[in-house]
Formats: C-alpha cells, structure tokens, sequence
C-alpha cells in the first residue's frame, strides 16, 4: 500500500490519496489570488467540514443557497447526509422536491458501488440518506396530492429515517408507498377539520420489512389498521392518543410509550416481547373501562392513570383516588425471587360524597395490568384551606388487608393537614374499628412514613402496623411539626411502643432531614 | 493534595501526557484532559506516547486554546461521573445546572476569536477527533452564515467567486427554490 506521493494536501491537510478538498487539482499558482490560502479559509476546508458547517445550517435551503458562491462550493450540499426540508410553502413544495430528488441522485445513493465504476470523473461516493425530515407549520396546509408527493419523493430517497410533520387541507385515502430501507420514521398529518387516512399497498408481506421505530403524533383508527402491518416494529411511540379506544398486538414490539389525552374505553396490549411499557392515561378512563394485557417479558413498566376519573371512586364517602400508578421498583434484596416487583402509588385526597361507589380496589384492579405489588405508597392530600381533617386511619388499613403482601410502605402525609374538626362520631373514627385490627401484613420490611405530626391517631395507625408487621426491619419517620417540645413528646412516645418491637430499626428525623436522637 | 504520600504523587505524575506543538513547545497535561482528544486517547492505548506526542498540524498558539477548551470540559466530564453515583437530589440538579450555565459562557467566551483562529481551531478539533470542540466551532460558522446572501457570504470569508456569469446564471436557476 505504500504510495510514492504522500505529501499532505496543502488545504485539508490530508494525505493527496484521499484529498478531497480540490486542493491537490489545482496548482496555487491557478488560484484566482495568490493570497487565497490566507484569505479564502472556509473553501479550503474539507469536504467533511464544510458538510459539516452545512448540516449545522438547519435546513436545505440555506445549505443550497451556498452552491452559487463558487466552484469550491457547487453542488457541495447534495453530499448531505441529512436532508431536512423547512422553509417550503405549498406553493413551492412541488419545485423544490423535485429539485432536491433529483439533486440527491437516490440512484447514486441506493447503490453506491455503482457509481464507483463511473467514477472517474466523481470524486466522491454518495453515501445513503440517513435522514429525510420535511416539517411545514400548521398555517401552510398542503392539499391531499401535495402530500402525496412528498411521500412520493421519500420513497425515491429511501431515508434510513423519515419524519413528516405537515397539516392536511382537505380529507381523503393516500397510499403510504413502500419505504423499504425506512427503519424509522415519524408521522404528524395534522388536521382541524380534515384527516387524511393512509393506506398500505397490498402486498402480501409486511410492508416496511425494515421498520423498527415508529412515532405517530397523530393517531388515529386507520393509522391502527395500518400499525399492525408493520410487524418488525421493535419501539412505538404514541404521545398523544384521543381515542377511547387502542389495541397494540405486535409480535416483536419492545418498547411501548402511549400517552392517552381521551377519556379511555378499552385498552388492548398483547406484546409478547414487550420489555419496557410507559402508559399514562391522562384524560383517565370510563367507569367501564376493560383492559387486556399480556407482556410476559415486562422488565420496566410504569402505568399512571390521572384524574382518576368519576369522582364515584371513593372510600368511606370521605376519601377519592385521584391517581393510580404503578412502576417497577428496584429488587429489595439480592435474593429477591422476582426482580421486577411493582409498586403501587396511590393518590388519596379529602373529598365528601354520598352513595354507593365501587370500592378502591375493585377500581385499582380493573385498570392495572399487574395484580401482585411488592410496594405500596399512599400519598394523603387535604382537600384545601376548609378541610374537615379526617382521620386517615382507616382508609388506610382497608388498604393494606387488599395489599397484604407488600414488603415496603410508603405514606407520605406531607400534603395532609391533620385532624380537623369532625364529630367524635364521624365515620373516619367509627369505621371498621380500625384502631382494635391486627392484619397479617406478613412480608413487610421497610416502612417510611413521611410528614407526620405526631397526633394520637398517627400513634394509632403506628401501634396497628407494628403489631401487623412481624419481620418489619427498617422504619424511617420525618415530622412535617416544628415544635420541639412535640418533636421530643412524639419520638419518646414511638421508643415506648418500639420496646415491644426490639427487632426494628427506627430512625426519626425533623422536617430538615436531620435525625432526631433518642434523648 | 500536597500532604499525600509519595505514591499518589507518582499516580498523579503517571496520568500526565506532554504534548509537543509543530513549533516544538511542549505541554504537560493530565489524561483526563488529554483524552478529550480520541485521537490522543487511541495513542495513550496503543502505548504511544512515551517522550511525548508531536502534534505537527498544531501550532503551539492553537495547542494553548485546544487545552483550554479540554481542561474546562474535562472537569465537566469528571463532574458527570460524579453526580451520577450520588442520588439525583434537587441540591445536585441545582448544581448541575449552574455547572451547566458556566460551561455555556465558557463556549461563548472561548468562541471570542478572530476567524483565522476560528479555522486554525476548526482543523485542530478536526484533527485531534475532538467532537465538542469540532461542534462548538463548525455551527459558530454556520450560525455566522445563516441569513446573509451569497454575496454577504462570499465578502465575509474572502470567497472568490470563479464561476463565470453563465454558470452562476444555471446554478441560480438550480436553487432557485432554495432563494425564494
């Protein structure tokens, strides 16, 4: 391989074999001005560092715009590996994709080992286009044939990527084309009062056999026709869904993330290879909401349901659920069984309602996708200034005879204002004689009870789950009060009981995070 | 640090790399700043880079901010690292984020350079493989070219134009469309 010449090029630096820059065509002497070296240095750069300051541009028009500067730079942009089209108008949409197809040779691209026959007057080699991005604003509607031939210039580009993100002026069926090197690709066809409904071609086999990653802004019910064709689909990303409705049956799908702005109805999920899942539903879901899952391989799921819905869901007519959530939670111990336990994190708040309602865990469990959880965290809200202050009592251990095998409790009372001014009969207190229970919280180790202020029924609930927990090991209380004097009252009070309970380590810490010494 | 025993001393001394520029000026500098440079990094790999590494694309003047530009990015590098073992506190965030702010005004202030240095940087970067330096200065230029005509282009980089009235003429009527 040893080359007689291998004088580096004056301009690029490069070695003369691989120079690129024209340095090495033309002589100094030939140059326009003698001084060119000096004073001309962005031409003398290399091809790679002009496409680089070229891609940096932000869009093809900008980078075409530097062809008219000289020879140096005619043509330069072409080489492009991204081609990210922004300052088109409907107007000229037709012009410049043509303009740009043909300027990009997707010929010399698709098969570059053809163009190295015919090189001998091309000094380079087109490399594939690794990205085709086409983004109009909302107020530049494009009629149903302009859409159509901007995908039609992506299947003459085959771009490892594609994305589109343009808005529809009129209604009507497009034929998606075949997009066979396509291994991701984003779609947003926005429309106000007009939806442009793809349509695959009907082959027999998968339509983008390539096609791995999917982001589809916009969702619709054809788009699910057409998302099911595409059965390479490894990651699918659907950040905005308003329909009540979504079934996601794909075979080697992995990676799932579905944001859900409708109120749901039904939700269907049977990924078998599905190993990270983020859902949220935030418009919540129907009373009569029904979920089908299967994703045996799940290793990271998080699941959040807001607004939990009808406010019907509530607990002794004084408590409602306003957000169900459910995440994967790091393995305890290293000889945890199953490493990917859930927990369950419930958002609780103050709310008076009269009639039969469904019960919290009958709700909980109709919009889960898991039923076993090795964690629960309870956050308890006072519903604002005029709270009545109920006792949480109650409420609260109705929920752990559901979810008796949790091995951590988390209770964050931070948001929870304290005992107001309910009657001495209020059914917070009477309810289901929660101060005389034992439960048989028989895998419970770790505890954590944050912003608590240290009033009678907090040292109530505390007495019932130390005598429920039998191989509790770790307690961890931080007061949400000031006061020292009740600060000192409350933690000698917890030492008192934990005498009975000398296998559990307590640590009590102030609001600031420092620990509370036992005096 | 200078209270540590001998043998730290000799670690410290280990991990530093002498960098020779074209104009024969040598630089001593530790490896975390040195490997900024992929370039420099495979060197230290492949075991090369004892009695220094002569950089002869590189002026000493150039070399000086290259290093410049490492050591700041460096101790950011090794900030990362930090802050990623340590719990993701809001305490942390907040200094992270001022950490941050701080690199940023250093990138501006550093870009403060007349445009032959600019391009003597834009090779160096290019040549020692360093990516945040080579991105910092290439949209530099791109940014300084974005909006302006060709011929507010050409006068401001000293470009001739030698293409002839009739071939400016086609290539116009090329991108015609990239004009309006």
């Amino acid at each position: 391989m040893a080359r007689a010449n291998t004088r580096p090029c004056r301009r690029c630096h490069r070695d003369l074999t691989v120079c690129r820059c024209g340095g090495a065509r033309r002589p100094a002497s030939a140059l326009p001005r003698r001084d060119a070296d000096a004073g001309d240095r962005i031409s003398a750069l290399n091809d790679d560092l002009l496409l680089q300051i070229l891609a940096r541009l932000g869009c093809a028009h900008s980078a075409a715009r530097t062809s008219v500067l000289s020879r140096r730079w005619r043509g330069l942009w072409t080489h492009l590996p991204e081609l990210v089209l922004r300052d088109m108008t409907p107007e000229s949409l037709d012009a410049v994709l043509d303009r740009v197809v043909a300027m990009f040779d997707p010929q010399a691209r698709a098969h570059p080992q053809a163009l190295t026959a015919a090189a001998a007057g091309v000094p380079e080699l087109q490399t594939p286009l690794s990205l085709l991005d086409i983004c109009i604003p909302w107020d530049r509607p494009l009629s149903l044939a302009q859409i159509s031939s901007l995908f039609g210039a992506a299947a003459r580009l085959q771009p490892a990527s594609l994305v589109v993100d343009v808005t529809t002026s009129q209604s009507g069926a497009m034929l998606l084309p075949r997009l066979d090197h396509t291994k991701s690709m984003t779609l947003a066809i926005w429309g106000v009062f007009h939806r442009v409904i793809l349509i695959s071609p009907q082959d027999q086999e998968g339509d983008m056999p390539n096609l791995e990653s999917l982001t589809l802004r916009r969702y619709d019910v054809f788009l699910e026709a057409l998302l099911h064709r595409f059965s390479a689909l490894r990651s699918l990303s659907i950040p905005n869904l308003d329909l009540s409705s979504i079934t996601i049956n794909l075979p080697l799908l992995q990676e799932l993330f579905l944001i859900a702005s409708a109120k749901l109805q039904r939700v269907v999920i049977m990924a078998p290879k599905l190993k990270k899942l983020t859902f949220h539903a935030k418009g919540g879901v129907a009373d009569d909401f029904t979920l089908s899952y299967s994703a045996p391989e799940m290793e990271d799921l998080s699941w959040k349901c807001s607004r939990y819905g009808s406010r019907r869901v509530h607990f002794g007519d004084m408590w409602i659920l306003r957000i169900v959530s459910i995440k994967t939670s790091e393995p305890l111990g290293q000889l945890q069984q199953n490493p990917h336990s859930n927990a369950l994190s419930l958002d609780i708040m103050e709310w008076e309602l009269e009639g039969a309602t469904p019960s919290f865990e009958h709700c909980i469990s109709s919009i889960s996708p898991v039923a076993n959880f090795s964690g629960l965290d309870l956050c308890i809200n006072s519903r604002g200034i005029n709270t009545r202050g109920h006792v949480y009592g109650a409420m609260v251990l109705h929920l752990l005879e559901v979810y008796t095998l949790i091995e951590r409790l988390k209770v964050d009372l931070r948001k929870y204002k304290g005992r107001g001014l309910c009657s001495t009969n209020c059914p917070c207190i009477q309810l289901n004689d929660w101060r005389g229970q034992t439960i048989s919280l028989t895998h419970l180790k770790e505890m954590e009870i944050k912003g608590i202020r240290g009033e009678d029924h907090d040292i109530d609930i505390l007495k019932v789950i130390l005598r429920s927990a039998a191989i509790l090991e770790r307690m961890a209380i931080t007061f949400n009060i000031k006061s020292e004097k009740r600060i000192r009252l409350f933690s000698s009070k917890i030492h008192s009981i934990l005498k009975a309970h000398p296998s559990v380590n307590c640590k009590i810490y102030r609001s600031s995070g420092e620990q509370v010494l036992p005096a | 640090m200078a209270s540590a025993g001998s043998g730290d001393e000799k670690a410290a001394a280990a991990a530093m790399i002498t960098l020779i520029s074209s104009d024969n000026e040598k630089f001593e500098v530790t490896e975390a700043t040195a490997t900024l440079s992929q370039t420099i990094r495979h060197m230290i790999e492949d075991g090369c880079t004892d009695g220094g590494v002569p950089l002869p694309n590189v002026t000493s003047k150039i070399l000086a901010r290259v290093i410049e530009y490492c050591k700041k990015h460096a101790t950011a590098a090794a900030g990362e690292e930090g802050s990623s073992s340590s719990f993701s506190d809001a305490a942390f965030l907040e200094v992270d984020r001022a950490f941050l702010e701080e690199l940023e005004e250093f990138d501006d202030a550093f870009l403060e350079v007349d445009r032959a240095t600019l391009f003597d940087l834009i090779l160096a970067a290019n040549y020692l493989d360093i990516k945040g330096l080579l991105n910092l200065t290439c949209q530099k230029v791109a940014d300084s070219v974005k909006g302006k005509t060709p011929e507010q282009i050409r006068e401001m980089y000293n470009i001739v134009n030698d293409l002839t009235p009739e071939e400016e003429a086609e290539i116009r009527r090329e991108t015609q469309w990239a004009f309006e």
